[in-house]
């Protein structure tokens, strides 16, 4: 069954065109990885998915209903629960706020819900009292996470969740990603530059090449070298 | 001394319940909204209307509860027809339209009320402790305002609905993300800027008077409030109201003749202005210098 499709769409920022009569849909219990060099149009994927961008043509579905005109706060509450690259935490505000606007839309479940987010990510709990512009870049990643979860998403939308963290920390993101997945067995569209720890979790993979669409095939079936050459003008890392 | 600070805490009241507004609208939608000081204005002839107005003559407290509904529905309405249009205009572009917007209320408002001077006539009774003179009125405006703030600390720091306009302030694309209404409370801060800048307009026509010029009156200290404040905060404007004020109420109460010269001689009332001026070059000169400073680190 599909989750969440993207059928010929073009989209942009202002004038600018990003993403070009671009085809894309995730299916029911899968993990779809999104490839792609820098600046060829992953996050602005995920962007648009979220209503944050300007859509000149095409169309955006959610389950059978369309989404293409959907204001976002209504995306999130159809069940779009979205992890930005950058600027994923309230920076201004403290850790428990920053969980209780994740939440904003339950607010009578909260003080349940977020013992499950504390359980996933202990240490979220430990700083819940900061700043969120004080944590360290492993923290506010696994609070953008967590946040997030909040929602109670139907599908999530990870915008590279293991970028600028030290090793182990992509590892413990990882687990959780794979955790949330399988636990509450929600469809993932990750966007990763990390090729092979997408490869690893994915169940597909798409690749994008300046806004459209180069590769689309199950995990199992991508050959590196293959990746490389689409990759020619962006410098992924394959290690 | 003591009725110094009494001026400067009442003064400080009037400028910090308008200069919220400007940095709540200012955090928010990022740009220097000018027409709200026209919404202060509006706010003191609304209240004198409602409290006048012969077959209605609310009691005063009504009169401005009334004038701040109106106005802060006002601040929605403009919103929609000029604001909301213009939401990914630069900041320099609202800015300038927040000033064709001011001067048109302002002409809107000269047409309606004319240009003479109107007062309130409230009964005060006056107060003495030990050498301060002050009257029931300033202790009535300094406790509006800290109920009014602290109330709006509350708000912001302690519901739900509050936080979820801080949530705004930082971070908008995440905000309504999450499910947070973004359009729907940006009409909440609107009405909520213009009903308060519509109460400290109001306490200050009741103290003073009312003119169609009393807007050049506040548009400084309102101004420099907000800029020593700090935009980041929204109580920032109400620290900046207090030192502004303070520095203002000071400067012209030291006798610098006899410190320096052994003739009494004051800083002339007039140059009050000036010392707002002055606060708020200082504050820039020294923003600058610590933000090139950290830039430097
Ligand atoms: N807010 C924006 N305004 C204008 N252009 C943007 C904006 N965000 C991204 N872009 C441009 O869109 C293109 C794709 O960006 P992005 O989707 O972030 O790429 P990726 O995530 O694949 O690195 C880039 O050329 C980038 O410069
Ligand atoms: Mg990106």
């Amino acid at each position: 069954m599909d989750i969440l499709s993207l059928k010929n769409v073009t989209a942009g920022y202002g004038t600018i065109t990003v993403l070009n009569d671009l085809s894309l849909t995730l299916r029911a219990g899968e993990i779809l990885t999104i490839l792609g060099a820098n600046g060829c149009g992953k996050s602005t994927v995920l962007k648009t998915a979220m209503g944050l961008t300007r859509v000149t043509g095409g169309a955006l579905a959610l389950g059978d209903k369309s989404i293409t005109a959907t204001p976002s706060h209504l995306r999130a509450a159809a069940g779009l629960g979205y992890v930005p690259q950058t600027r994923n935490v309230f920076q201004d505000m403290s850790v428990i706020d920053n969980l209780r606007m994740g939440g904003y839309l339950r607010p009578k479940q909260f003080e349940h819900d977020v013992e499950e987010v504390f359980a996933l990510f202990p240490r979220v709990k430990e700083r819940r009292r900061e700043r969120a512009g004080n944590l360290s870049g492993g923290e506010r990643r696994m609070l953008s996470i967590g946040l997030t979860l909040l929602l109670k998403p139907k599908v999530l939308l990870l915008d590279e969740p293991s970028s600028d963290l030290a090793p182990a920390t992509v590892d413990i993101v990882f687990r959780a990603i794979q955790d949330i997945h399988t636990s509450l067995s929600i469809p993932i569209l990750l966007v990763e530059q990390n090729v092979n720890k997408a490869l690893e979790i994915a169940n597909r993979v798409c690749v994008l090449v300046r806004g459209r669409e180069a590769l689309d095939a199950p995990a199992g079936e991508i050959d590196t070298r293959h990746l490389h050459d689409l990759f020619m003008d962006g410098g992924v890392r394959t290690s | 001394m003591i009725q110094v600070l009494v001026n400067s805490i009442v003064y400080a009241s009037e400028i910090a319940i308008i200069a919220v507004g400007v940095s709540l609208c200012y955090s928010i939608l990022r740009f220097a909204n000018f027409a709200h000081i026209q919404f202060a204005v509006v706010g003191g002839y609304l209240t004198y209307s409602f409290a006048t107005i012969p077959g209605l003559a609310l009691p005063l407290p009504l009169a401005m509860l009334a004038s701040a509904v109106v106005t802060g529905l006002m601040a929605i309405l403009i919103d929609i027809l000029v604001f909301s249009r213009l939401r990914n205009t630069s900041a320099e572009g609202k800015m300038i339209v927040s000033w064709g917007v001011a001067l048109f209320i302002r002409s809107i408002v000269a047409a309606i009320y004319g240009g003479s001077a109107r007062v309130f006539d409230v009964p005060s009774s006056t107060i003495v402790v030990g050498d301060a003179v002050f009257t029931t009125l300033d202790v009535a405006i300094a406790c509006a305002t800290l109920v009014l703030m602290v109330a709006l600390h509350l708000f912001l720091y302690r519901t739900r609905v509050g936080s979820g306009l801080r949530a705004l302030a930082s971070n908008q694309e995440l905000a309504v993300t999450r499910g947070i209404p973004g359009d729907r409370l940006i009409r909440l801060m609107w009405f909520l800027s213009g009903s308060l800048a519509a109460i400290g307009g109001s306490l200050i026509a009741i103290q003073t008077r009312l003119q169609p010029s009393m807007d050049l009156v506040i548009l400084l200290p309102i101004f420099a409030a907000v800029t020593i404040g700090g935009l980041n905060n929204v109580f920032g404007a109400v620290i900046g109201a207090v030192i502004l004020s303070l520095a203002q109420n000071f400067l012209i109460w030291i006798d610098f003749g006899s410190l320096f010269f052994g003739d009494p001689w004051h800083i002339p009332t007039k140059f009050r202005d000036y010392v707002a001026v002055l606060a708020l070059v200082l504050v820039l000169l020294l923003r600058s210098r610590s933000s090139a400073a950290a830039a430097k680190r």
